[in-house]
């Protein structure tokens, strides 16, 4: 009996002594020069290239990198978790994260970012992304790139209706309608993909018009703005010419582009790399401008879905940290031609831009789509997406979707987005 | 005395690392939970405001609509439950061949195993404009050429429905079963000797024999349809408009996607768990009152 007690007592020193020492290597990473980057998706690409490009620049540097790739939801999590409870020691050094969590990172977490301003001119980067990393005239972010609104569309179908590219150029609702009923006509087709219900379309057509949800200062924006009227009313006017093809959610997006079930869909340019994986489609896709609403000179073709930034996490090693973004992710040539020909990932630095050594894309039938985006970037109207831009986005979606389906008239759906606006906090 | 002191210490012994383990897992973040619903405010500018957040609850649209929900789902999923478990409880309780109970009882329960998230992906990719299932019932004319399963409110919630039920189900016919199992067989066999019908001996002595089972399920199934998260965020996300929207995953949103909103979100969490507890007392109080009566 007390041979085995005293067995088991060996096996749980033996656990303590290696679980210690297993926890030994953490405590002594943190005073290392270790700097672990977070990101998703092809943002985690651009940084582990960035690791590679600066290692070949420095040889000699004795920082250790660590990309840790993870899904937009879980870091987003982990991250807000770990704000919330003030331990900078379970966040990286840098993240990369949309537009849409700036305010709330900077307005409620701000002493636990490093600031950025000095290291970097914000002047050369496009207003409609400089003004969503500022706040009190300090930069909290390195603005990266932008989710420019584009419409991608196919050609062929265009085409078989007796259309041509030209023809859609620089149109309006109106005339888009128009040419969805032709093209429909002719093919059968539906002319757009759309789910109200993730209002994707519905935030493209308000920045195109230069609204947002809440204005500059956080107020709800929504009382007698037209330009939500005209929104709504474009985007029912769609579906009463019968020419979308309706979607619930987000993945049936996919399924609809692999089937051709639909001409045209309008989207950030992040939807580019994901259409360029069909590669059975090749050489009948285009992209041209977001159609306009008309009602307004201030109304545009131009928009911008999302995109994103790169912060600095206030912790030992955040002077390397931000020398490393800015000299990677806002000032080197090599990676922003990396990422534009690759990823289809534009950058927001005018001076990246005007360098740019653009390769050839065969799948979009010689159309030069990365001039033609940064082209676009230069006319983005300036909105400030502020704080619940997710909540909103969330909350009008399901609205619009009961509009489009008859439940709410235009005024009662204007009424019900005001009430969730100033609910949701715009109104303050 | 001394003998029966010292079991009774080892007893505790042993049970105290189960017991720590549930005091640090459930009541510990519980009360955390709702000393951090008594605070309102974002991020880490938050301040205390008592019983505020619960207050605003009770006029969130969004927070009623995802409770609507939740009765609705559990007026469709409790009663298919309750339904096929018995049918299949009773079905294998009857079968002859131990071979074919053994198998039949692992092919019930390997659905309660399989993750959430993986059968909620299958579902999500039959039931898709173009999947297997939108394609039978657009034969069948039951959808339209244009429409999607996921696109109406009715055929979401019956999807929804339908996948819990599926996985559900195997579970809790497992219980009816061992519940069944349990019954006097002397009873049965007097029953089938008077010539009672399968019918009537299954309403006559084994629904009463296995009630207090019954209420367990209906307890267990209806917490699980309060908590209901995985299979709405990856199937429906709450859709169409937000006739599947539920309190988990509002609750996830405000604390997550949101703007965080941490005491809030504890708030939902407090209110589901009162919620909870009401309808248990509901079902366990019927069922007493229902017992008395009868």
């Amino acid at each position: 009996m007390i041979k085995t007690s005293l067995h088991q007592w060996a096996v749980v020193v033996i656990c303590a002594v290696v679980a210690l020492f297993g926890m030994l290597p953490t405590s002594i990473a943190s005073e290392t020069k270790d700097i672990t980057i977070w990101a998703y998706d092809n943002w985690a690409k651009a940084a582990e290239k960035a690791v590679e490009i600066y290692q070949n620049n420095h040889p000699g540097s004795d920082y250790i990198f660590h990309v840790v790739t993870m899904g937009q939801d879980d870091m987003v999590q982990k991250v807000k978790v770990a704000l919330s409870t003030g331990a900078t020691d379970a966040l990286p050094d840098i993240f990369y994260d949309e537009d849409y969590n700036y305010a709330e990172y900077i307005l409620y977490y701000g002493d636990m970012f490093h600031e950025l301003t000095p290291y970097f001119d914000l002047t050369k980067y496009y207003p409609f992304k400089a003004v969503n990393v500022t706040t009190d005239g300090a930069v909290y972010a390195i603005p990266y790139d932008a989710g420019t609104g584009v419409m991608f569309y196919r050609t062929d179908l265009i085409q078989a209706a007796g259309l041509t590219d030209e023809d859609m150029d620089n149109l309006t609702w109106e005339q888009f309608i128009k040419i969805g009923k032709k093209v429909k006509q002719a093919t059968g087709v539906d002319m757009i993909i759309m789910c109200p219900g993730g209002d994707m379309e519905g935030r493209i057509l308000y920045q195109s018009a230069g609204t947002w949800f809440f204005d500059e200062n956080g107020r709800e924006n929504i009382k007698d703005n037209q330009a939500f009227r005209d929104a709504l009313a474009a985007m029912n006017s769609l579906y009463q010419a019968g020419i979308v093809w309706d979607v619930p959610g987000w993945d049936d997006y996919f399924a609809a582009i692999a089937n051709g079930k639909a001409v045209a869909l309008v989207g950030g340019s992040w939807w580019a790399p994901i259409i360029t994986s069909y590669q059975e489609q090749s050489g009948l896709w285009r992209i041209t401008q977001v159609p306009r609403l008309t009602g307004s000179d201030a109304y545009t073709n131009y928009s911008n879905l999302s995109g994103g930034n790169w912060f600095v996490i206030e912790k030992e090693n955040s002077e390397f940290a931000s020398q490393f973004v800015v000299e990677m992710f806002a000032n080197n040539q090599e990676l922003a031609d990396f990422m534009a020909n690759e990823y289809y990932i534009v950058p927001t630095n005018r001076d990246l831009v005007a360098g740019l050594t653009v390769l050839p894309h065969p799948f979009w039938g010689g159309q030069d789509i990365i001039t033609t985006l940064c082209r676009y970037n230069e006319s983005v109207p300036s909105v400030v997406y502020g704080l619940n831009a997710y909540e909103m986005t969330y909350t009008v979606g399901p609205l619009v979707r009961e509009y489009i389906n008859g439940k709410y008239t235009l005024d009662e759906v204007l009424a019900k987005i005001y009430e969730a606006a100033v609910m949701i906090g715009g109104n303050f | 005395m001394r003998k029966n002191r010292a079991h009774c210490r080892w007893k505790l012994l042993f049970l105290l690392p189960a017991m720590l383990t549930i005091v640090a897992t459930v009541y510990v973040p519980l009360v955390y939970a709702f000393y951090l619903s008594l605070f309102g405010g974002r991020g880490r500018k938050i301040e205390y405001v008592g019983l505020g957040n619960y207050t605003k609850l009770m006029s969130d649209d969004m927070f009623l609509s995802s409770l609507v929900n939740s009765f609705i789902f559990t007026a469709i999923i409790v009663p298919c439950i309750l339904l096929l478990g018995c049918l299949l409880a009773y079905c294998l309780w009857n079968l002859k061949s131990s071979a074919a109970k053994r198998f039949l009882s692992i092919l019930y329960f390997m659905p309660s195993v399989t993750s959430p998230v993986a059968y909620s992906l299958f579902f999500k990719q039959i039931t898709y404009s173009d999947g297997i299932v939108s394609g039978i019932l657009k034969a069948l004319h039951v959808l339209s050429d244009e429409s999607s399963l996921l696109n109406s409110v009715a055929g979401a919630r019956i999807l929804i429905s339908a996948i819990c039920v599926w996985s559900w189900t195997g579970f809790y016919a497992l219980i009816l079963r061992a519940a069944i199992d349990n019954i006097n067989e002397s009873a049965i066999e007097a029953a089938e000797m008077d010539g009672a019908s399968t019918s009537k001996i299954f309403r006559k002595i084994i629904l009463p024999n296995i009630s207090p089972v019954l209420v367990m399920v209906c307890i267990l199934s209806s917490c699980s349809i309060f908590e209901l998260y995985t299979e709405v965020a990856l199937i429906t996300k709450g859709g169409p408009g937000i006739s599947t929207y539920t309190m988990a995953l509002y609750l996830y949103r405000k604390a997550f996607v949101y703007v965080s909103e941490f005491g809030y979100a504890s708030a939902i969490g407090i209110a589901v768990f009162v919620l909870l507890i009401l309808v248990c007392l509901v079902i366990i109080i019927q069922k007493k009152v229902y017992g008395n009566e009868k």
